[in-house]
């Protein structure tokens, strides 16, 4: 894949960066332009290919470390830590000898200390979900699983089962069943849940954006409000 | 070791996630969830159970506090938490509305199920038609041998037959050896017998006698098979007379000449075999042809003629 293709794939995975004003010499404090994410990609790798995919893999992963610590920005807290580390690529990638990784973490743990810090008032306790927005939620995923693939829903259906999965036995038996290993089975089953869960996000923003009458509501999440 | 490491971890996941676990155990866990991809997907499934479990109902009350008060802190957990809640019902709804459904892993267990049986009749059907095909082997195997041992079986008799062929051949050609050794010791025992008829004549005076066997019937122009080489040392010429007209009791030959004039004849001859023999004095002969009339006479009967002899006469010069 041409280099520049890749590179700005990588940028549309990063919302900071497009807003990144490449004409000008300034950028905001703490910001990866272009040429420090493209430092960043070699020190992660020579390959232009495996680095892309260590990136993506080190920024999910870190996205899970913040959500895993209770932070209501995990996705800022990531981007952050990678800003903070391409910032001082030059620097690291002549003297740092070790798995980038575990810099990052070493990164990605101050920030998470600023970030407490920063916090000034304590989490607000959680608002249970209405039940309007409960049978909302129903009706999408109702929506979701019938544009899944025949053969993807009889999965799920029989993975997670009635009891939601919770008896092991009835996941070895199916494993035994259809001759796929529990570990394996729980991938393709997770990926399956993953792509509803999603779906069902996006039918909801969809929903939240109509009023009842199906016209257009002013999209209060919208990051042009 | 694998599973009971698997387990450990499990546990350890597990107080991670609900904020129980110290911060050396929270690093350990976090440095192996950004090095390690089967940790983080390890993560990520004691994750959905610990929602999962929640949703249900099942976890215990120090948990489901944890839970409430640490895990669900992030927004995306708690969304994660009302999605799985509406996914269980779906499920549960599902199951509601359709008990008897065959579902596709169901069908796929059956299609194994299928197929395994399948493969056991295929399995039965194919030891079936390698034990057919095992015996018409053998039985073939006894035809090839049986083919093979009767052309050696024929060929054995045809072997046979030609030696007794071979040894009937030698037989008859041993016979007709015989034969042709019992003609000549016969020819050979002839002529001593005729020479033994013939006065004995000194050896010296052997060419003195012309011999000449005549056929009856054979003209004058016949050949020159009836033709007597004299010479002026020839004294005496014997004729043998071949006849077929046997049972006389005596023979009369006269020799005449073409006129019929008789110039020798001789009463009383007797046959050996089928011939006659008579010698007359060479000095009779002086003409180039002569007639002999045989004649035979049976008991107390008269001579009746039986053949006439034609020959002739050829002086050598001195």
């Amino acid at each position: 894949m041409n280099r520049h293709i890749r590179v700005n794939r990588r940028l549309e995975a990063r919302p900071d960066l497009r807003s990144v004003d490449r004409s000008s010499a300034r950028t905001r404090k703490g910001d990866l332009t272009p040429e420090g994410f493209e430092r960043l990609l070699d020190w992660l790798d020579q390959n232009r290919d495996a680095a892309g995919h260590r990136y993506e893999e080190i920024r999910t992963r870190l996205i899970k470390v913040f959500v895993c610590r209770g932070c209501s920005v995990p996705e800022e807290l990531a981007d952050e830590t990678i800003n903070r580390v391409a910032g001082k690529i030059d620097q690291i990638a002549t003297t740092y000898v070790g798995n980038p990784v575990l810099y990052f973490y070493g990164v990605a743990d101050k920030i998470f200390l600023e970030y407490v810090r920063k916090r000034s008032t304590p989490s607000l306790p959680l608002p249970e979900s209405s039940t309007e927005e409960a049978e909302q939620r129903y009706r999408c995923l109702e929506q979701c699983m019938e544009r899944l693939s025949a053969q993807s829903r009889e999965l799920i259906l029989a993975y997670y089962g009635s009891d939601m999965g919770t008896n092991i036995d009835t996941r070895k038996e199916l494993a035994e069943r259809t001759g796929i290993g529990a570990n394996a089975l729980w991938i393709r089953a997770h990926r399956i849940r993953e792509s509803l869960r999603q779906c069902v996000r996006e039918c909801l923003r969809r929903h939240a954006r109509t009023d009842l009458f199906g016209n257009a509501k002013p999209d209060k999440y919208s990051k042009e409000n | 070791m694998v599973k009971m490491h698997q387990q450990t971890d499990d546990i350890l996941l597990r107080r991670y996630l609900l904020g129980e676990a110290s911060l050396e155990e929270q690093s350990m866990v976090e440095q192996q969830l950004l090095s390690q991809e089967n940790f983080f997907n390890q993560l990520l499934r004691v994750e959905e159970e610990l929602t999962d479990q929640y949703v249900a109902g099942k976890l215990q009350a120090s948990e489901k506090y944890h839970f409430e008060s640490y895990f669900m802190k992030a927004p995306e957990r708690r969304e994660s938490v009302e999605f799985a809640k509406a996914f269980n019902r779906h499920l549960t709804e599902n199951s509601k509305a359709q008990p008897g459904k065959t579902s596709f892993l169901a069908f796929v267990s059956q299609r194994r199920t299928i197929v395994q049986a399948g493969m056991v009749f295929a399995l039965m059907l194919l030891a079936v038609v390698s034990l057919l095909l095992w015996r018409q082997n053998i039985r073939l195997k006894k035809e090839i041998q049986q083919a093979y041992s009767q052309p050696a079986r024929s060929t054995r008799q045809d072997e046979d037959l030609k030696l007794q062929l071979n040894q009937a051949k030698a037989r008859v050609d041993q016979l007709a050896a015989n034969a042709q050794q019992q003609q000549d010791q016969l020819a050979k025992l002839e002529q001593e017998l005729t020479r033994a008829q013939t006065p004995s004549v000194p050896r010296g005076i052997e060419s003195t006698v012309a011999v000449l066997t005549l056929s009856p019937g054979i003209s004058r122009s016949a050949d020159t098979a009836g033709i007597a080489n004299l010479s002026a040392a020839t004294r005496q010429l014997r004729l043998q007379l071949k006849t077929n007209e046997g049972g006389y009791r005596i023979y009369r030959a006269e020799v005449q000449t073409v006129e019929g004039q008789v110039v020798w004849a001789h009463d009383g001859l007797s046959s050996r075999g089928n011939q006659i023999t008579i010698t007359l004095p060479a000095g009779l002969i002086t003409r180039s042809d002569y007639l002999v009339v045989l004649s035979g006479a049976r008991a107390n009967q008269e001579f009746e003629k039986i053949g006439a002899y034609y020959f002739g006469v050829i002086r050598k010069p001195i």
